[in-house]
């Protein structure tokens, strides 16, 4: 991935972050972000017209609590923060893919969003994700997060 | 006076957020329905009296830009504002969105106090019309 890229793609994911559900992000490099654990959600989600391509999130489960959380103001244990984790995944992809795609194409483009859908990854998958070319990483509020972006010619 | 509103988003976080932005804005909320997309929404639209529809655009089932035409082609549905939530920032949607009869567009994220203005701005224009 080219750096000026790069470069827009952590801006405009660690400010959606911080808009939306109030988490500081920083971009980390590939040999830092090795899996510590065994159960991991990505949230992907496609888009096609002026531009086309796929965005994803992959974070640990235990993030989403906190996503949620941070969204509601409300405990990471609190059972609504349980049941929304998912859509919160969901939602901060969302803006970001918004966001990610007005900054690089600008406003007058026009591209159809799919709906985000949500998997889990295990260890390897996580491993797998990381080592793509498309895929950067960080740490938000001390969690793992990788975000691919891959535009298709 | 407190408004009816309906706020159709498939997803649920949003929905709540929607909900608690209204109250924080200081909105008078009556009744608050919730839909997940736009089918469910024209079901809650013909059963209930909404003053004021929150809609997202990418919905399974119906998304909002079927729902908001299904509305205009209604002579009562027609008449509600629709204000659209979502994250796409692309102008020529927002204006192909209010050429189909949409009252304003919010972008995601939004403040309480954007939701405000834009309540106040409708309910005014109602006002004056």
């Amino acid at each position: 991935m080219k750096s000026k890229q790069k470069d827009l793609l952590s801006n405009v994911f660690c400010g959606a972050l911080e808009k939306l559900a109030f988490m500081f992000g920083e971009p980390a490099e590939r040999d830092e972000l090795s899996p510590t654990g065994n159960k991991y959600l990505t949230a992907g989600m496609t888009f096609t017209g002026d531009m086309s391509g796929e965005i994803s999130i992959t974070v640990v489960e235990g993030m989403c609590f906190e996503i949620a959380a941070n969204i509601l103001g409300i405990n990471s244990d609190d059972e609504q923060a349980m049941n929304l984790a998912v859509d919160s995944l969901k939602e901060v992809l969302n803006v970001t893919c918004g966001q990610v795609l007005t900054a690089i194409a600008g406003e007058k483009a026009l591209i159809n969003l799919s709906i985000p859908q949500v998997s889990e990854l295990d260890a390897s998958g996580w491993t797998e994700t990381l080592n793509k070319t498309e895929t950067i990483g960080f740490f938000v509020d001390d969690y793992p997060v990788l975000l691919s972006f891959l535009l298709v010619e | 006076m407190a408004l009816n509103i309906l706020v159709v988003d498939d997803s649920a976080v949003v929905r709540a957020v929607i909900s608690k932005t209204l109250k924080l804005a200081g909105i008078p909320v009556g009744e608050l329905y919730q839909a997940a997309n736009g089918k469910e929404a024209l079901e809650i639209l013909n059963d209930n009296w909404v003053d004021l529809v929150f809609s997202d655009i990418n919905m399974p089932v119906m998304g909002g830009v079927e729902m908001i035409e299904k509305m205009s082609a209604d002579g009562l549905l027609k008449t509600i504002p629709v204000v659209v939530v979502s994250t796409e920032g692309s102008a020529t949607r927002i204006e192909q969105l209010k050429s189909r009869g949409i009252s304003a567009y919010i972008r995601k994220p939004f403040t309480p106090e954007l939701v405000r203005k834009v309540v106040d701005d409708i309910i005014g224009r109602q006002d004056e019309e």
